[in-house]
């Protein structure tokens, strides 16, 4: 992975953290369809949702922060501190390439979600280049979960 | 103690999330091999939904929690036992 790849997702991944400790303290936006698709309801009826969330997501919220500091300390460790070429080496054992898998997946969720919103429900500051531009990195990153699937997939024996 | 209704595990079709991450983690949460669990993959493509699990409400909460810690969309659904 580059260096500015790496730095990129660690970013992107500090930016997904902070939504879940949102939901971990109780303070997340109800309405924001980021929110919506990573805590989807769990029952049609909404009273039952609401039970739900009250009682799981805190719980779930915590589990995805494991995983998502997991993504984001490995990263951090690899980038260089000093400049000494463009490419950081990255080794995942099997219990942190599960988390890479989900942490993955949570921050192309979030970008997907973010670049298929109507240009008025976003932040008047993003530009169609930016949103063209996370569209290129939510792409890289499906690329990158797509090669560490077909490397433990590979490893399990098919 | 006895459950009169049984609780259903339905997981959604999720056009978003790749194929072979869906069916990994069906791999590991419910020990499924990889041909079953690319075909409850493929019906929930195919019907919008599949039924992964059925038991007790408390245990289905549980599987439904996991699974949208996954990532995927999943609810639970009171069904005839």
């Amino acid at each position: 992975m580059l260096v500015d790849e790496a730095d990129l997702l660690a970013t992107l991944g500090r930016q997904v953290l902070g939504l879940h400790r949102a939901v971990a303290d109780g303070r997340a936006i109800a309405d924001d369809p980021v929110m919506a698709r990573l805590y989807p309801a769990a029952y049609a009826d909404p009273q039952d949702a609401a039970e739900f969330r009250r009682l799981a997501s805190v719980d779930i919220a915590g589990e995805r922060i494991r995983s998502m500091t997991r993504m984001v300390a490995d990263l951090e460790a690899a980038l260089p501190t000093e400049v000494d070429g463009d490419e950081v080496e990255l080794e995942v054992d099997e219990e942190g390439a599960d988390a890479w898998l989900r942490s993955l997946g949570e921050v192309r969720l979030v970008l997907h979600v973010r670049t298929s919103q109507e240009p008025g429900q976003l932040h008047p500051d993003v530009t169609d280049d930016d949103i063209a531009q996370f569209r290129d990195v939510a792409d890289w990153v499906l690329f990158v979960q797509g090669t560490l699937l077909e490397a433990l997939d590979g490893r399990i024996g098919g | 103690m006895s459950e009169p209704t049984a609780w259903a595990t339905l997981l959604w079709d999720d056009p978003i999330t790749p194929q072979a991450y869906v069916v990994h983690v069906l791999v590991r949460r419910f020990g499924l091999d990889r041909e079953r669990a690319g075909e409850l993959m493929a019906q929930a493509e195919r019907d919008g939904r599949a039924e992964v699990a059925r038991g007790a409400r408390e245990e289905q909460e549980m599987l439904v929690a996991g699974l949208h810690a996954d990532g995927l969309v999943a609810t639970l659904e009171r069904v005839q036992p």
